[in-house]
């Protein structure tokens, strides 16, 4: 009997084990199929998407901790300013310490990262960044429990705040219907192909597609002209450039189903 | 021989001078308004200055310089929880913590050498469309900027007048109705002719979810928005702002100058002065003056420029015409214009 | 000998756990501060990722230090865009005189799938492209990365072709990015003067 107990707990233990270990652990099965952009190109049609697996929550300021722990040159001190602005990790205390003062950050999302710094992280687990259709897709999902009229409506919420001095700990903000922790009202999250090709920022007074996030003309093209929350979205992505690290911008990754 | 040519020629230069004196005058008194020929703008640079910056109801010290220059400004967006009215907040966007944001003074021909920072705490993207700068969307795309971030573009001051400035950035709608505006005056190669007091005045509506002077923090309502029904409608961004301690001021005899531009984001403003007459209207903020006007239209995204001679003493109230929205909705401001009673003007019969 | 057989273990062991996706970085992301050597921290070149040329050669873009580089990104299919910008950069070339001997053109594509380096030779001869130019074939996470790093904005539609900004960009013989230029059928002027004077140095 006390055998038979020991080899349960045993073979519990390396579940949990295995489990911890696992690539798929804490991630959610989001189910492909057609998403519309908001912003549409006069010759795009809807992108299909295989089912892939999404991390349930962002990449927390722990996690990473254990990627700069294993990758010298992601390291405050160390890396370079191509792949990351010198507001990197402005947060932690060092190299190698979140620090005692941040206690309360330890399970917080990860931000001050530039695309770079995700991206290494997301090939370091194994992962790579989700598209911005992949996330857009996955993001549309309702919320639980949410008293809130709609989506939109929540996320202006949210958006319309400015950012709190301490960032609340991941699974404390809001839970969609895919079991997706925070995918608004946390942090905003950097996007494989955040750079696409609708944006802001340089004149493309020759190109023949252009589309731009000015004025009315932006709206002309999108598929909800009252999705305010999309469109802050997509102006944001718009601004950045990769090396960019800013207070309010982390990371979940995604991985293919085999 | 060699003598007689010359004073031939020297004559002949001379006779070629008188004609195009004359012909560049007759040209001058025919078009009237060669200020606005920006061909006529000399481009080459004279050295650098840095912009003084003001905010409502304060307009920067008239310029002295008389040649181009490269001038420097440099804005900061916030977004900020302040006062809407003395009992409720509202989650501004701003231009340097003020609604409206900074008054910005340059001279025709000068280049504007603008710097846009987004604070570190921002949540949102933001960037700036100068509606006195010819450019692409008014400098809109050159001056995108993530939180943290800062973002340069030089522009041209081509044309004279008061130009009202505002953030571009999708949704556009929505950078307005939080307050993301402000106005650049472009003086004329020649100067704008000396008043008394100068005023910076800018009115914007604003839609929150609680009503009119609901307490507590409110939030931006959207639908309230696409209505165009909104729930303030404001000078200088706060119910109030220019009334009691904040009143405008002027003395009996004084000329006063109103800088006066409408954010938006939907109405258009009849701006009146109830008690005055406007002397000189810049109609629409450009060059062409109108006179003795009662109320002068400013449409949203505008701006208009009022002279007005201040005779008798009182409290003149400044308020948008479409009368609801100064009763109801906060459009009402104050010009208090103390000194000697003048009957021959007014007096008050038992 | 026993060494390098544990060693290959470990090293296969590595491997297997960390699961690498296909389209990963090829060089590890170790190889980062490892490759720098003499190339400067901005440079453009610190990305270790490999590339194929029209001739199946694998390269790195740290193959292109000693000459300052042309580069511009395009996919061949394209109908509008992209044959225009390639001529920008052959009207370029050829304005530079003798000094376009001096100088490298690289043009890479964001057609990872359809611009294997047959599809890119194909391309280079209906263009007439002489030698000086290197077209690049990468995996669709070497092409993003490039692309973030010169700023060029793209994205793939659902018929397989792309829609881009157009850059052309000049880098110095280290890889650092001088100077760029946006747009099709524009005024080269202050492009070749920037090249001319990189060439010169």
């Amino acid at each position: 009997m006390k055998i038979r107990f020991f080899i349960l707990t045993l073979f519990v233990f390396s579940c949990h084990l295995a489990g911890a270990q696992s690539a798929e652990s804490h991630m959610v099965k989001i189910v492909g199929g057609n998403y519309v952009p908001f912003f549409r190109l006069p010759n795009s049609a809807p992108v299909k998407l295989n089912t892939f697996l999404m991390d349930e929550t962002a990449v927390t300021n722990a996690e990473f901790l254990e990627f700069v722990k294993a990758n010298p040159q992601w390291r405050k001190s160390k890396v370079n300013r191509l792949f990351a602005d010198s507001n990197y990790l402005k947060n932690w205390e060092g190299d190698l310490v979140i620090g005692s003062g941040n206690k309360s950050i330890y399970n917080s999302p990860v931000v001050y990262v530039s695309w770079f710094a995700a991206k290494a992280y997301a090939q370091w687990k194994g992962k790579r960044l989700p598209t911005v259709a992949e996330w857009e897709h996955a993001g549309e999902a309702p919320l639980v429990g949410s008293k809130f009229k709609n989506l939109t409506e929540y996320i202006l919420y949210w958006y319309t705040k400015p950012n709190p001095k301490v960032l609340p700990n991941v699974k404390t903000v809001c839970k969609n219907s895919y079991g997706l922790y925070d995918m608004h009202g946390l942090v905003w999250e950097w996007t494989f192909d955040f750079n696409s090709f609708i944006k802001s920022g340089d004149s493309r007074a020759n190109t023949e597609d252009e589309l731009k996030l000015f004025c009315a003309s932006s709206s002309l093209y999108v598929k909800d002209k009252d999705d305010y929350a999309s469109f802050l979205r997509y102006s944001y992505r718009g601004s950045l450039k990769g090396n960019f690290c800013i207070a309010g911008l982390g990371f979940r990754c995604v991985k293919d189903l085999k | 021989m060699y003598i007689n040519k010359k004073s031939s020629t020297a004559l002949f230069s001379a006779a070629m001078c008188i004609l195009f004196l004359a012909i560049f005058s007759s040209c001058k008194q025919g078009s009237g308004d060669d200020q606005n020929d920006f061909t006529k703008i000399d481009t080459v640079l004279t050295g650098t200055v840095q912009a003084e910056l003001t905010y409502a109801p304060n307009v920067p010290k008239p310029l002295t310089y008389t040649s181009p220059k490269r001038v420097e400004v440099k804005f900061k967006v916030f977004e900020k929880v302040m006062n809407i009215s003395d009992s409720t907040q509202y989650t501004f966007w701003t231009f340097g913590e003020h609604v409206p944001g900074p008054f910005v003074r340059v001279r025709q021909g000068d280049l504007v050498d603008f710097t846009l920072e987004n604070s570190a705490d921002s949540k949102l993207t933001h960037n700036i469309d100068f509606h006195a700068c010819t450019g692409p969307g008014g400098g809109a795309e050159a001056s995108s900027t993530a939180p943290g971030q800062s973002t340069r573009f030089q522009f041209r001051a081509l044309q004279p007048g008061l130009f009202v400035y505002h953030c571009a950035t999708a949704p556009v709608p929505l950078h307005i109705a939080n307050g993301m505006y402000g106005m650049i005056l472009v003086e004329p190669q020649s100067g704008m002719p000396k008043v008394d007091k100068e005023y910076y005045v800018m009115q914007g509506d604003f839609y929150t979810k609680g009503k009119y002077d609901a307490p507590g923090l409110q939030d931006f309502d959207e639908q309230k928005a696409v209505d165009e029904k909104p729930d303030y409608v404001l000078f200088n961004g706060k119910v109030r702002s220019l009334v009691g301690k904040g009143a405008l001021t002027s003395k009996t005899g004084e000329t006063v100058r109103l800088y006066v531009g409408n954010g938006g984001p939907n109405l258009v403003s009849s701006f009146h002065v109830i008690g005055e007459i406007f002397d000189k209207v810049h109609t629409e903020g450009g060059s062409s003056i109108n006179k003795g006007v009662q109320t002068t239209l400013i449409p949203s995204g505008g701006a208009t420029i009022i002279d007005m001679k201040t005779e008798v003493p009182g409290t003149y109230l400044l308020v948008d015409h479409s009368i609801f929205r100064a009763f109801n909705k906060g459009a009402i401001g104050q010009l208090k214009v103390t000194g000697k009673e003048d009957p021959s003007i007014f007096h008050k019969i038992k | 000998m026993k060494n390098i057989y544990l060693l290959i273990v470990v090293a296969v062991f590595v491997w297997s756990c960390n699961d690498q996706p296909k389209s990963a970085f090829t060089g590890s992301i170790e190889s980062h501060t490892a490759a720098v050597g003499t190339i400067p921290d901005e440079s453009i070149y610190n990305i270790t990722d490999t590339f194929t040329t029209q001739d199946q050669k694998k390269v790195s873009l740290k193959n292109f230090t000693g000459a300052p580089t042309v580069m511009a990104m395009i996919f061949t299919h394209c109908t509008y865009a992209c044959p225009r910008l390639t001529a920008d950069i052959q009207n370029i070339e050829s304005k530079l005189g003798k000094n376009s001997e001096k100088v490298n053109f690289v043009l890479v594509s964001f057609d990872s799938e359809r611009d294997l380096p047959q599809q890119l030779t194909k391309f280079k001869k209906e263009m007439k492209l002489d030698n000086r130019f290197t077209l690049l074939h990468g995996s669709e996470d070497a092409v993003r990365t490039l692309s973030v790093l010169l700023n060029v904005q793209f994205q793939k539609n659902s018929n397989g072709d792309f829609s881009h900004s157009n850059i052309i960009s000049v880098l110095d013989k280290k890889g650092n990015l001088v100077f760029q230029k946006e747009g099709i059928q524009t005024d080269q002027k202050q492009t070749i003067e920037q090249i001319t004077e990189l060439a010169g140095e």
